[in-house]
């Protein structure tokens, strides 16, 4: 680390212990110190990236899970930039993830798990016939679902876990991907990603009548 | 800093405060809830501040002042410092939205006197102008129409 990085460190490192302490402007002037120095690192990192959309999107969401739970940065394990890095970086590859494709070739029947109330439990797919048109189906099939989602969760990223929940993926280091955790010792994502998949479920289980999406079978 | 990274830093920093805006602990949400209450867009109501839109957005992302706190003005004074803002028209704005939030569901938008929210805005200027530059001129001026308490 140069001297140049060392003093960032140093500023951020007050600046989060201000925030902790509960001083009022310290994210805003957190976030103005840091947002210029993870956007540089972000696109030098990924050169090809020409979407700066992508980038702002990334470190601004790096910024405000950071804001949300500060008490998650450990010092002892990173500096607070690398931290925020490592976020932004996390946030920028699940963004360039073909969703798409990855979701719509998952089982065709997930939305059955939606009417069941144990979404913890995974089900088994089937294999799509060869002469379906899997872009119909899927579209046919989970865009109420995936509509449904988005009117639930209006942050993308309770999106993504939602539909990770519904897709039954049940693996801690892909959801820790998506929070910007994975670099967190495992227990640690365990517990993260146990409250957020709890929360997802709750209001999945709240807010969706199983029979709702009846008529999509 | 050159000027293009200042402005891909404000286009950031206003994302920030877009995604904030439904988050009651913000100053974001204040902004957001006035701007509603008001009509305005954010130029205007950095104009009406005597700010700048970058001043105005930092402030966005900061916390909301507790205003059941003993610390209330410091924390608001702090916030004006921060963000160059006249301390009766912060304090005066945080207050409305506070106070219209409070009563929207019991007395529409108009408080008992039939005063108006914007006129609650317009009345923390005018006592500016007239001299006014403390929070307690603020909650004073304020309570002359006011609808919280």
């Amino acid at each position: 680390m140069n001297d140049e990085d060392l003093a960032l460190n140093e500023k951020l490192l007050k600046l989060h212990a201000r925030m902790m302490t509960g001083d009022l402007v310290a994210r805003s002037e957190l976030a103005e110190l840091a947002l210029p120095v993870l956007t540089e690192r972000l696109s030098k990192k990924h050169p090809t990236i020409f979407d700066t959309d992508l980038i702002d999107t990334a470190v601004t969401d790096a910024l405000l899970n950071y804001f949300d739970n500060p008490d998650l940065y450990k010092s002892e394990k990173a500096s607070l930039n690398s931290y925020l890095f490592m976020s932004a970086n996390g946030d920028l590859l699940n963004l360039l993830k073909p969703k798409s494709v990855e979701r719509n070739s998952m089982q065709l029947d997930e939305d059955v798990e939606l009417r069941d109330r144990y979404a913890e439990i995974p089900i088994e797919s089937f294999v799509v016939a060869d002469d379906l048109n899997v872009e119909d189906a899927v579209s046919a099939r989970l865009s109420p679902v995936d509509a449904r989602i988005r009117e639930l969760f209006s942050d993308p990223r309770d999106q993504e876990l939602a539909a990770m929940v519904i897709d039954g993926i049940r693996k801690t280091e892909e959801y820790a991907k998506v929070l910007g955790i994975d670099h967190l010792d495992s227990s640690e994502q365990q517990d993260i990603v146990k409250r957020h998949k709890d929360r997802i479920k709750k209001i999945i289980i709240r807010k969706i009548d199983p029979r709702e999406f009846k008529d999509d079978k | 800093m050159t000027n293009k990274s200042d402005d891909r830093t404000l286009h950031q920093l206003r994302l920030m405060a877009t995604k904030l805006q439904n988050d009651p602990t913000t100053v974001a949400w204040i902004i957001s809830t006035y701007l509603k209450q008001e009509h305005l867009s954010w130029e205007k109501l950095s104009t009406t501040l005597g700010t700048t839109e970058q001043a105005l957005v930092k402030l966005a992302l900061c916390k909301r002042p507790n205003s059941n706190s003993n610390d209330f003005k410091q924390q608001v004074t702090q916030l004006a410092q921060y963000a160059n803002i006249d301390l009766v028209l912060l304090t005066n704005m945080i207050r409305q939205v506070e106070s219209v939030t409070a009563l929207s569901g019991k007395v529409g938008k108009s408080n008992v006197t039939g005063q108006t929210s914007a006129q609650l805005g317009f009345s923390a200027a005018r006592d500016k102008n007239e001299g006014s530059s403390t929070v307690e001129d603020a909650d004073e001026a304020r309570g002359k129409g006011d609808v919280a308490d």
